[in-house]
């Protein structure tokens, strides 16, 4: 608990830190090219547009809800946004502290920032993205009054990825392999969440798989956000959450614990 | 901890693992059988500055300086033995970092103040200052990546000090500005040592040990090696590095045949001549030859310790050689009381001529001068060395200490005397 509290403290204290770093971040990735920064925020929206005209239109998805038959492409994209920023941390967190070797080794320097600066740095870019499913799904009808629970639900996935950030990161400093494993989880994971299947027709097995796999939580209630437009899933409004903490708390500590001895393996 | 303790090491050690697999930590981890090669940086370090201190750290290369610092900024962490700091540390521990070099030099100040836990508003209020104390003034707009490596080490301690610490930490940083710029740091870190503030410096530079810092320490494989008056300490390195190779710590035979009178001195000289005491003088070399017996000497034969300036006299010293030796370089030095050579010579100086002397043969050396120093404290130092390397065979810093008086016409600052005479008169009018 004390050191929860020391972290909001840090992070109160070094927001001006955190956004400049947050900052240089996305505009570091795209250096030298002609539009730059906006790659950052215009590549999410590309890849969610292509998402969208597959499902609505190439490969019509539809599917039996009571009686009335639903296009569920909003459906896809909801489950889209949301690993797509799992997906950005997971595969970002292995070099955080190597690329930042000289700070953590150099200067006096507050070190928990970095994993918070990238995790940031990955969302963010995602607003445009969530921006289009938002657009989208009122083109679809399916917006509620619910999916003013936005915020809440950004905050959840804020959380849970500073906490992925902190445990890969320090992985990548002991266990360089952390990186190529990652690469590989991530193209499978897209297939063993409720992201590009059909609800009502998932074969029993993969609802199996969908259950032990912690991301599904997370989808689902992006899913109950902008698609169902209610909770459709009250499971998963308990565990994402539960999930989401759990995983910051595992991750604060074992980044404090290994902060000291992160100089002598960088 | 004393409030006036700022830093107190107690018995610090410092081990790197250094495995030779990557999958070694792992394994080890896993199943606790030792797979990495300890290499041990720092053992039993002791050592307590006090607030307001200015220490200077020396050491050769891989003796563990840059580990040292790191320990105390925070960076590292020790492997044993206790660390307390009390206050804010700023620390310059390597050129630009925390820099990026695509940035330009002013982005690159707001961002190593907000490193440093300061607010846009607070980099803001400083921002003038710190370009000002950079003089970048007409490169501040510019991409880091373009400074010569001088201004960069300008930006990076500019934007260290301007949180003004409790201690600064600074490893050879200020090295590769100009001699101006060094000057203006100097002066700065003076008056900040003034308002209570601690500060550790790693140098090769003697000077700059001897006339900023009022404590010097020694690091050499890991341990200190010796602490101590910035004067004694920096002779003591200049003899680590160019001594013998051997264990030279040994050979040290402070003192062995007699205690000089040596004047202590401080460096903000305040107490500079007033305090003279009795104090070891440092002899080391080889021990291929033994000084056995030195002097300073009127023509007569008279041992001196007061002279009047202008006279003549001579310096004397005996030398047993124990071993066949074919390079020997064997002189005389005088150095005032801040260290600086005055004078100095030799048979090498004088005409680059070694000498040679085997084993069991004694000889003498002699040198005759007219004393044309200005009135002061002096202190003569002995020394036989090898020509080839310079590796010293004998040497006793300091051995004799001498007055010079009689120039009482000329500025007591005066360091020669040049035999002058004043003459003013009325010109005539056309």
């Amino acid at each position: 608990m004390k050191l929860i509290f020391k972290v909001i403290n840090l992070f109160s204290s070094r927001h001006e830190l955190i956004m400049e770093l947050v900052r240089r971040e996305l505009k570091d990735r795209h250096t030298g090219q002609v539009i730059g920064v906006i790659w950052s925020f215009g590549h999410p929206v590309l890849l969610m547009s292509l998402y969208a005209v597959l499902f609505a239109y190439v490969f019509p998805a539809r599917f039996s809800l009571g009686s009335i038959q639903t296009d569920f492409s909003t459906n896809i994209l909801a489950g889209v946004i949301c690993w797509l920023a799992f997906q950005d941390i997971l595969s970002r967190s292995p070099a955080i502290l190597l690329t930042h070797a000289s700070l953590v080794k150099q200067i006096v320097f507050p070190v928990e920032v970095l994993p918070v600066k990238t995790a940031i740095a990955s969302l963010l870019p995602y607003a445009g993205g969530l921006v289009f499913a938002i657009g989208f799904s009122t083109f679809k009808g399916n917006l509620s009054l619910f999916s003013l629970a936005l915020p809440v639900l950004i905050l959840i996935q804020v959380i849970a990825m500073v906490g992925i950030a902190f445990i890969f990161s320090v992985f990548g400093v002991f266990l360089k392999d952390i990186r190529d494993l990652i690469i590989v989880f991530n193209s499978a994971n897209l297939f063993a969440q409720p992201i590009l299947y059909n609800p009502s027709a998932t074969p029993e097995i993969l609802q199996w798989i969908f259950v032990f796999n912690p991301f599904s939580y997370a989808v689902w209630c992006w899913q109950d956000l902008l698609f169902y437009g209610s909770i459709e899933h009250p499971v998963a409004w308990v565990v994402f959450p539960l999930e989401s903490v759990l995983v910051f708390i595992v991750g604060l500590n074992i980044f404090e614990r290994s902060k000291g001895t992160l100089g002598d393996n960088l | 901890m004393t409030g006036h303790d700022a830093i107190r090491i107690i018995n610090l050690g410092k081990k790197y693992r250094i495995f030779s697999h990557p999958a070694d930590p792992l394994l080890e981890l896993m199943f606790e059988k030792s797979r990495h090669i300890s290499k041990q940086a720092l053992e039993d370090i002791n050592l307590t500055v006090k607030r307001g201190e200015i220490v200077g750290i020396m050491g050769r290369n891989g003796a563990g300086k840059s580990t040292l610092l790191k320990i105390i900024a925070g960076t590292l962490e020790s492997t044993s033995g206790e660390l307390e700091v009390n206050g804010r540390i700023s620390s310059i521990l390597e050129l630009g970092t925390g820099f990026h070099p695509e940035y330009t030099g002013r982005e690159n100040i707001f961002m190593g103040g907000f490193c440093m836990g300061l607010t846009r508003a607070e980099v803001n209020s400083r921002l003038h200052e710190i370009i000002n104390f950079s003089e970048l003034n007409d490169v501040i707009d510019q991409p880091f990546k373009t400074y010569s490596t001088g201004m960069q080490a300008r930006l990076t301690f500019s934007t260290a000090i301007s949180v003004e610490p409790d201690i600064l930490i600074v490893d050879e940083a200020l090295s590769v500005g100009d001699a101006k710029f060094q000057k203006k740091c100097i002066s700065w870190m003076r008056n900040l040592s003034k308002k209570d503030a601690t500060i550790l410096l790693v140098t090769h530079d003697s000077n700059t040990i001897t006339s900023l810092c009022d404590r010097a320490v020694i690091l050499e494989s890991g341990q200190i090696y010796s602490e101590g008056e910035p004067k004694k300490i920096t002779e003591e390195y200049q003899n680590l590095l160019f001594g013998g190779s051997e264990n030279i710590k040994n050979n040290i035979t402070a003192g062995q045949l007699n205690n000089v009178q040596s004047a202590s001195y401080s460096i903000n000289g305040e107490s500079a001549d007033k305090n003279i005491q009795n104090k070891q003088n440092v002899r080391y070399g080889n021990n291929k030859a033994k000084i056995k017996d030195w002097g300073l000497y009127d023509l007569a034969g008279n041992v001196l310790s007061n002279m009047m300036s202008g006279a003549d006299f001579k310096l004397e010293m005996d030398v047993n050689t124990l071993m066949d030796i074919d390079d020997i370089s064997c002189g005389f030095a005088i150095k005032d009381k801040r260290g600086t050579v005055l004078w100095g010579m030799t048979n090498i100086s004088n005409d680059d001529n070694p000498y040679t002397s085997k084993t069991g043969e004694q000889f003498n050396v002699t040198i005759k001068a007219k004393m044309w120093l200005a009135a002061g404290e002096y202190f003569i130092t002995l020394g036989v060395a090898h020509d080839k390397d310079g590796e010293k065979i004998d040497f006793i810093e300091d051995a004799i200490r001498f007055s010079v008086a009689g120039t009482n016409k000329i500025f007591t600052t005066s360091v020669v005397n040049l035999q002058s005479q004043f003459n003013i008169q009325t010109l005539e009018k056309n």
